[in-house]
């Protein structure tokens, strides 16, 4: 066996590689800076009428929410081609036959469409300097809003990489995910349409939306956590079935 | 154990399809190994059980001694596969596509010698040091099939497998794949699949016919020719065969068959001949008086009419 990490590193820098050799990363982007650029312009005209609310509640809050809304659109996109490409073109055998476990695998693919992510979401860190200037400080909520939008955005990609998994086509591949990410969010509706209260409460914690929250609002609890990354190795789990048994 | 490749009683069903039924196949290390068989026989099938790519429903696939099913890791850095599809990266450059490939296969600790010197002699010999810094998308057919073999050798491996290399390439190209086949021979078994017989007879030295996903002859390439020259074949080509020098053929006992065929000048009659005895100077005599005689000769079976010959059966 390469060692673990190393394995990782091979695969995830060539699929970092590709991902910003090939155009779709940029348009993307620009998409949703333009996206992003203009809520934000919204809100901060907006926020000059709400006197009595701070910046935090009147800016930042609706802006990360946003950006978590819009990535449950881009994270499939993103991933679609992880394993959907490598199996129409059959180079899935290519690291199917070579000492890298599926994990490692996985991993690679979650690992790079993650750092993609995460180049995309750095292109809005001019929101908090914008508002830095103005004379905002709360930097402790931005810093956990970042950190809980690229968690979220984690659960996403590993969401979308199971879905790629599942097919060799790129748009059943991009609607598939697509389609579980918005189920998952529809637990949390679900939970109201119960008088049970374990139950609603059962819902609303499997839903993302429910955890990005606490981030957000700044009040980030330990389950937070542990529900995330279970969340993650859930799915890296489920992949690892998918690719295990659709063999050709 | 000098057997490279060790596989007992292996079946392989897909839903619906029985795509290799109860089958064995021993390859020798240091042989080079043709496998053929028609179209669907299970060829490709096999070898992506070997290669660890697809599992086994049932039965013992073995590497060089080591259970495939419980020694992934070690297989892969033993055994390169050439898949039928070739599996390229079409945005990457051809070395660095090289490089990724050396890098996930390779072992440190079984390494025999240095990486770089290994990938330099691999460009070598498979002609690519001149597209080395080309897409590998934009490289001709051929050139492509170059760079999925040198995917397969690039890392050292003891047992290559070939799928069908020679497809789709020209004859040239079809004659570099041989000649660099005769040079590996030296240092690895090679396990190849293809539908180019003559090749085949050219450089192997063991074979397996396979249909329907039973083997029906395999051992050396020598015996299964000479197992089916207990008949001999003659051909005549002559202007015209008319019905009395059929009826006179046909009386004849020691002859067990025969063919018309089309030819350029006229007509090609082959005929197929019980036993060892020779007949050429009755036969011709025959046909040159009953037909017109332009050319007579005797012929030897070729691995393609054997295949025909055990594939009918
Ligand atoms: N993924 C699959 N699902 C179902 N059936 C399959 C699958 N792959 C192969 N088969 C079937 O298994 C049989 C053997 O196929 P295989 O590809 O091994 O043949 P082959 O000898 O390589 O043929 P060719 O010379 O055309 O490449 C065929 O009948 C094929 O239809
Ligand atoms: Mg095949």
């Amino acid at each position: 066996m390469i060692s673990f990490s190393k394995g990782i590193y091979l695969l995830s820098k060539k699929e970092l590689k590709d991902n910003f050799l090939s155009p779709m990363v940029y348009i993307l982007s620009a998409l949703f800076c333009i996206l992003m650029g203009w809520l934000f312009f919204n809100y901060l005209i907006a926020s000059k009428e709400l006197t009595d609310q701070t910046l935090t509640q009147s800016i930042l809050l609706p802006i990360f929410g946003n950006m978590n809304f819009i990535f449950l659109f881009l994270a499939p996109i993103l991933t679609m081609r992880s394993f959907a490409e490598e199996r129409k073109l059959h180079t899935l055998e290519l690291l199917l036959t070579s000492r890298l476990s599926h994990f490692q695998i996985i991993l690679s693919k979650i690992i790079a469409n993650f750092l993609t992510s995460a180049f995309m979401v750095l292109l809005t860190i001019v929101f908090p300097i914008v508002l830095a200037m103005s004379g905002y400080s709360h930097w402790s909520v931005v810093i956990s809003s970042y950190v809980g939008v690229l968690l979220s955005i984690l659960c996403y990609i590993s969401v979308g990489c199971f879905a790629s998994s599942l097919t060799e086509n790129l748009v059943v591949s991009a609607l598939l995910g697509f389609c579980i990410l918005l189920s998952l969010m529809l637990f949390s509706l679900t939970g109201n349409a119960t008088n049970n209260i374990l139950m609603a409460q059962l819902f609303q914690y499997l839903a993302i939306p429910f955890h990005f929250e606490s981030f957000v609002r700044g009040g980030i609890r330990s389950f937070n956590i542990v529900y995330m990354f279970s969340f993650i190795g859930f799915f890296t789990y489920l992949t690892h079935l998918s690719l295990d048994s659709r063999r050709w | 154990m000098n057997l490279a490749i060790n596989l007992k009683g292996v079946s392989k069903v897909y839903p619906g399809v029985t795509a290799l039924d109860n089958i064995d196949l021993q390859v020798r290390k240091g042989t080079v190994h043709g496998f053929i068989g028609p179209n669907g026989a299970g060829k490709s099938t096999t070898m992506k059980i070997i290669a660890g790519l697809i599992p086994a429903t049932s039965g013992l696939v073995e590497v060089d001694g080591q259970d495939v099913s419980k020694n992934g890791a070690f297989v892969s850095t033993k055994i390169g596969l050439l898949p039928e599809q070739p599996p390229l990266y079409n945005g990457m450059k051809v070395g660095d596509y090289l490089e990724f490939c050396q890098a996930i296969n390779w072992d440190p600790s079984e390494a025999k010698g240095d990486r770089k010197d290994l990938m330099e002699n691999i460009l070598t010999r498979c002609k690519l040091q001149e597209v080395k810094n080309r897409l590998i998308g934009n490289l001709s057919k051929g050139f492509k099939q170059r760079v999925a073999m040198a995917q397969a050798l690039v890392y050292g491996a003891d047992i290559i497998i070939l799928d069908e290399p020679t497809i789709g390439l020209d004859p040239n190209a079809i004659a570099d794949v041989r000649q660099l086949i005769e040079e590996l021979k030296k240092e690895h078994t090679i396990l190849l699949s293809t539908h180019q017989l003559h090749e085949v007879a050219r450089i192997c030295d063991e074979i397996t016919i396979i249909d329907q996903g039973k083997i029906l002859r395999t051992g050396p390439l020598v015996t299964i020719q000479s197992e089916f020259s207990t008949f001999k074949t003659y051909e005549a080509v002559v202007r015209s065969v008319g019905e009395d020098l059929k009826k006179e053929l046909l009386a004849k006992d020691y002859i067990q068959g025969f063919d018309i065929l089309e030819h350029s000048e006229g007509s090609l009659l082959r005929i197929r001949i019980q036993g060892q005895e020779d007949y050429r100077s009755s036969l011709s005599e025959l046909i040159a008086t009953r037909g017109n005689l332009l050319e007579f000769r005797e012929r030897k079976m070729e691995l393609e009419e054997v295949f025909r010959e055990i594939v009918r059966d």
